[in-house]
């Protein structure tokens, strides 16, 4: 992927002018291919943050973007001041933490297992049906979980059956991130697994010989040959997932949430479209969006820094 | 080279039985949601229904099927993600193209216009007052558009597509052939599986995509699947379905309705609803794992 150098390929008539322009004149064909894409990602890409500047705007879309009256960083300091403030940011943050927490290693440890494994046909089909959930659409696996947890629901009908009184679940702001993160980690934990198992088969062999002719069991082997194995693999998604710690996505809390439970599962995606969208107070919801997005940005570029250390592929 | 013999163990033991866990508590969820879709709705609000459907009948499958708010939306959804994947190979196609070869001079400046792209976050507020000034609102443009340009599929099929070797492409340029017939005829026959891939991961993102139809479409009629799923079953609104709350009753045989309680007629509904949905999916999925079993391990170049 090395760059070319500029004009390498060019004939000397073309010296005079910038090689870009000659190459245009050249083949326009490759040009007017990637004419789409460039139109397309300015458009979807670029310009909507152009509108970002509405945060410091009093906004109203009669006068637009062009029109309306600068405020500053009103909007900026409303929100701070907002009665929500601590709350969005701290459930935001918890969500995707504990869903770190707690989901980071069983994909891992999934890989473990299957790769121990030793009955192909049972790896086979229980690592298919373990990928299953991941291609579930968020709105069918929000709906099975609220039925699942629903009053007269599975869980509440065996929790009944042995005597345990009832649990209303989604009016109980306690259990709000279990089950999003418990049901999170079924979705994905089979998914997830799979760049591990890659991982674990360019392991060489002769590492697990060795250790299996110096006395190790398997616990040990996958101890002492296995982790160290991935461990480059393991680090690399740690930072990745870093990188991700306070965007959570709009769907699945917004599907699950109720305003009984805004206590733990109001974040602030879901507020930015309660005040923006429902309520049409755009300047706000845009600072509150952009206050976000600057902390998403000042993550990814840290975790896009410390990737660079550990591999030699930089983005490209 | 030696070759580890061990007999089973108890470790085996443990992992078959924590990996059969694991695949029961996929599998049975699924299988509960089919037999409840077709049991009797008394022995549904009972909560009798377990493992085996109970005086099973397909009647809610027709009711559902034959709801114009579901089948409209079934179409919909169709159209929506026929287009939507068909436009994302196009796009990833014809860019991927130039961007493969050496000779390229825009490949910096495009390539600088991608890559910036992926850390500008300009959030919900921004986006939606641009596509509703672009006048998308209502349209299936509004979400089908902003997903064709996807930097890292572009990224992914250019990848492949510099590994074709470059005699292959200049036995076609010397015969005269144009970069669009050298596209066409030569690069992308070869480049079916990554192809088949990346179409296939477009396709199930617009199959449940939810949150941007219910955010810009307005027209009842243009409603996707996801919508109505969600009305069906975050919303609990099955009667709106069939006109009235209770009107579901009057599609079905009273007999086999007997005395039960609506809401064992409602969860069939719900259940059945959600079988429809994933379906397709689940029926696609066995044959063409191989394909989607690619998905993470091509976005691993990205690290």
């Amino acid at each position: 992927m090395g760059s070319v150098e500029h004009g390498a390929q060019l004939t000397g008539t073309w010296k005079k002018r910038h090689p870009l322009i000659s190459d245009v004149r050249r083949r326009p064909l490759l040009y007017l291919m990637v004419l789409p894409a460039v139109v397309g990602i300015v458009l979807f890409r670029y310009l909507p943050a152009y509108n970002m500047v509405i945060a410091f705007q009093n906004f109203n879309l009669l006068d637009g973007v062009w029109g309306s009256d600068w405020v500053g960083l009103k909007w900026f300091l409303k929100f701070f001041r907002d009665p929500f403030f601590v709350r969005l940011i701290r459930n935001t943050f918890l969500l995707a933490f504990f869903s770190l927490v707690w989901g980071f290693w069983p994909p891992i440890l999934l890989a473990l297992l299957f790769h121990e494994l030793r009955f192909d046909r049972f790896r086979r089909v229980s690592q298919s049906i373990s990928y299953l959930p991941h291609f579930l659409p968020t709105v069918v696996m929000a709906g099975l979980v609220l039925e699942l947890f629903s009053t007269d629901g599975l869980v509440n009908r065996i929790i009944g059956a042995v005597g345990i009184e009832g649990v209303r679940f989604f009016n109980e702001p306690g259990w709000f991130r279990p089950l999003y993160i418990g049901s999170g980690i079924w979705q994905q934990v089979g998914w997830s697994s799979i760049i591990y198992l890659a991982a674990l088969s360019g392991v060489n062999p002769e590492l697990y010989e060795s250790a299996y002719m110096d006395g190790a069991g398997r616990l040990r082997r996958a101890w002492h040959v296995s982790l160290p194995g991935i461990a480059p693999t393991i680090y690399l998604l740690f930072i990745l997932a870093v990188g991700q710690l306070m965007s959570v996505g709009f769907e699945k809390p917004f599907l699950l949430q109720n305003p009984a439970i805004y206590e733990t599962a109001d974040v602030i995606e879901t507020y930015v479209y309660r005040r923006g969208i429902i309520n049409q107070e755009y300047g706000y919801s845009a600072a509150v969006g952009l206050f976000n997005s600057a902390i998403n940005l000042a993550l990814l570029l840290v975790a896009n820094r410390l990737t660079g250390r550990y591999t030699q592929h930089s983005l490209w | 080279m030696t070759v580890i013999r061990e007999r089973f163990g108890l470790a085996d033991a443990v992992i078959i039985l924590a990996v059969g866990l694991l695949s029961m508590s996929i599998v049975y969820p699924f299988w509960n949601i089919f037999s409840v879709s077709i049991s009797n709705p008394e022995a549904i609000a009972r909560g009798a229904v377990t493992l085996f459907p109970i005086d099973p009948r397909f009647d809610v499958y027709s009711a559902v099927l034959s709801n114009p708010r579901i089948y409209r939306a079934y179409f919909n959804t169709i159209l929506y993600t026929v287009t939507s994947s068909g436009l994302t190979l196009l796009i990833g196609s014809i860019t991927a193209y130039p961007l493969a070869l050496t000779g390229f001079q825009g490949r910096k400046y495009v390539t600088i216009l991608l890559v910036v792209s992926l850390f500008v976050m300009p959030g919900l507020i921004p986006t939606y007052l641009l596509i509703i000034s672009l006048g998308l609102r209502d349209t299936m443009w509004s979400f089908v558009l902003p997903a064709a340009f996807n930097v890292w599929y572009i990224v992914i099929i250019r990848t492949n597509f510099q590994a074709i070797p470059d005699a292959l492409l200049e036995s076609a340029r010397l015969d005269g052939a144009n970069d669009l017939t050298v596209l066409s005829r030569i690069v992308l026959p070869v480049s079916k599986a990554i192809l088949a891939t990346i179409g296939m991961f477009a396709a199930v993102h617009m199959w449940g995509l939810f949150f941007e139809p219910m955010l810009y479409l307005v027209d009842e009629k243009k409603l996707p699947l996801s919508i109505v799923l969600r009305n069906v079953l975050v919303r609990d609104t099955v009667g709106l379905l069939f006109g009235s709350h209770g009107g579901e009753r009057e599609f079905f045989d009273s007999d086999w309705l007997g005395d039960s309680s609506l809401r064992g007629l409602i969860v069939a509904i719900k259940m059945a609803t959600i079988i429809v949905t994933i379906g397709p999916i689940m029926l696609v999925y066995p044959f063409a794992q191989r394909y989607f079993l690619q998905g993470p391990l091509i976005g691993s170049i990205k690290g």
